[in-house]
């Protein structure tokens, strides 16, 4: 019973399936304040660059129908503080450290993976092959399946670290995309990042977002990670990690049911900074009422009436 | 350290046109909150929680005074006795405080995390002078929220002094200033400055997401480049500080 909530991603052991999305925990410490980091299976960093990026111009949320648009920019003090100034505060972290990598280039990837590689606390990379909110980069990277397939594999040749693939839902064919991460050696995808949106201010005539558009995060996003993470379930190898607006501990299970191995909670965040503990008590509760033994039981188990 | 709570509503009052105060049954936040710091607030039917300010404390209760200026404030409106509402706090940086005199400049609702400031000021005996200026009388905030010896302007003379209010400051101004308003106020203040010889704190607003600086939503632009309102500030140097 103790350990009903350990997941296997990969080779990476995580001691429960809550991972906190990339842009929504900073880099950990920041939020060791409010909950103790060690209830969580993993954080995933705030994305780094190989330069400084002072992120994009404000304002850069917006509320909007049940979720909210974001224009960050990967605003991030670049690889040569985060690797003097930051990953030595991320050991006294205790949880797994998921550093997510972006760049302008596939140059930019393989430098940071590279620089990086021998720190021995971080557990793997995200490579975020779908941020909507920089003009080079980011979602360009992560259109073209053979693209995706070969950059993975120059990365697996740098580094020994598992590598997770982030992908973008603005995609006619995620299977394909997934699929070519496996291949490439990807050791897990990321089902999905932020939706390419707008919103605009009808009295000013301005849009909302200084970026003017960003991603949409929150609840409205939820289903469309459902149906993304459904429509892989089976289909792959390696493990999916869900991920996309979850607001309540029930969303957790709903992805997880979809053919999600873990899940990542992101904008909830936002909204209650203790939804991760909640989601980790009531997943224990749910296994509990559903008389299951562990979460790697449920990974999947949608039931369809045949 | 800040709080994640459920905190309970005692009463939802009304202060002036468009304002309303929310007393709320918050003691662990009550007993740290600082004046300048804000809190998180979930709205019903909203998705972003909506930072306040902490207007003032008494025990463990806290007096946010809310003007109506979208949809989330117009439901926060709404809110009953023995309402609970999600709240994280306290946040942010709280002003400093003076060794002797000082002005208070609230302009609008930007009055409230003065008001909680006057108090504190008044209590460790620090003189100091609070001044409040609105559009006109009906925005005027109920004297019984605001503090000992406030005064008043109206630009259109309404109620109080005739005048904005910065007509309340001498010519020079040999104290701290500590100012929290609408954007025109801050930019008035920045044009003024010559005439500030000590230092001036600003309170200042921003959208905000998560309230303590892991998203990096609330950036503002200041003269050492984006800062987050909610980590870095909210109380900004004025000297920092560029309108556009």
């Amino acid at each position: 019973m103790k350990n009903m909530l350990d997941v296997q991603i990969g080779r990476l052991t995580l001691r429960n399936p809550l991972i906190l999305a990339s842009g929504t925990a900073g880099f950990g410490f920041e939020m060791e304040n409010l909950f103790g980091l060690n209830n969580v299976g993993a954080i995933v960093t705030k994305t780094i660059t190989v330069e400084p990026r002072i992120g994009n111009p404000p304002p850069r949320v917006c509320e909007t129908p049940c979720g909210m648009l974001n224009s960050i920019g990967l605003a991030n003090p670049g690889l040569i503080t985060f690797k003097n100034d930051i990953i030595p505060e991320l050991k006294k972290l205790d949880t797994k450290i998921i550093v997510s990598v972006g760049g302008e280039n596939e140059d930019e990837y393989c430098e940071i993976v590279n620089e990086l590689r021998s720190v021995s606390h971080i557990a793997a990379f995200e490579l975020n092959l779908s941020c909507p909110n920089v003009v080079r980069g980011g979602i360009n990277l992560g259109k073209n399946p053979k693209i995706v397939q070969d950059f993975i594999y120059k990365l697996k040749t740098i580094t020994d670290k598992p590598l997770w693939s982030k992908l973008s839902p603005q995609t006619s064919d995620i299977l394909s995309l997934s699929l070519a991460s496996q291949a490439g050696g990807a050791d897990a995808v990321v089902i999905a990042n932020t939706i390419p949106g707008m919103a605009i201010n009808i009295w000013t005539r301005e849009p909302m977002l200084g970026g003017i558009t960003g991603g949409l995060s929150g609840a409205a996003i939820h289903p469309v990670a459902v149906a993304l993470v459904y429509s892989l379930r089976n289909k792959l190898e390696i493990p999916i990690i869900g991920c996309g607006g979850i607001t309540k501990p029930e969303d957790a299970i709903e992805l997880i049911l979809a053919g999600a191995d873990a899940i990542q909670l992101g904008s909830g965040n936002f909204i209650d900074s203790l939804l991760p503990i909640k989601t980790i008590e009531f997943m224990k509760e749910y296994l509990n009422k559903c008389e299951f033994n562990s979460i790697k039981e449920i990974v999947g188990k949608i039931k369809l009436k045949t | 350290m800040p709080l994640e709570i459920e905190s309970i509503v005692l009463e939802n009052l009304y202060a002036a046109e468009e304002t309303f105060a929310l007393r709320i049954f918050a003691p662990g936040i009550a007993k740290q909150a600082k004046p300048g710091q804000f809190v998180m607030l979930s709205v019903t039917g909203k998705f972003l929680r909506r930072p306040i300010s902490i207007a003032a404390v008494s025990g463990g209760r806290l007096t946010l005074l809310v003007r109506i200026v979208g949809k989330g404030t117009q439901e926060l409106s709404q809110v009953s006795r023995n309402t609970k509402l999600k709240m994280l706090g306290p946040l942010g940086n709280p002003f400093n405080i003076p060794t002797g005199g000082a002005f208070l400049v609230g302009g609008g609702i930007g009055v409230a995390p003065l008001i909680f400031f006057s108090n504190l000021l008044k209590s460790l005996n620090i003189e100091h002078r609070p001044l409040y200026g609105e559009k006109c009388g009906k925005y005027v905030i109920s004297r019984r929220f605001l503090p000992d010896g406030v005064e008043i302007f109206t630009e259109d003379g309404s109620k109080g002094t005739i005048g904005t209010v910065l007509s309340g400051l001498p010519n020079e101004v040999a104290t701290p200033v500590y100012g929290c308003g609408p954007g025109k106020m801050i930019e008035a203040m920045i044009q003024q400055s010559s005439k500030f010889i000590s230092t001036v704190e600003v309170s200042m607003e921003q959208r905000m997401a998560c309230g303590y600086g892991v998203c990096q939503g609330c950036a503002i632009e200041t003269k050492s480049g984006y800062k987050l309102v909610c980590k870095d500030g909210p109380i900004f140097p004025l000297q920092e500080i560029i309108i556009k």
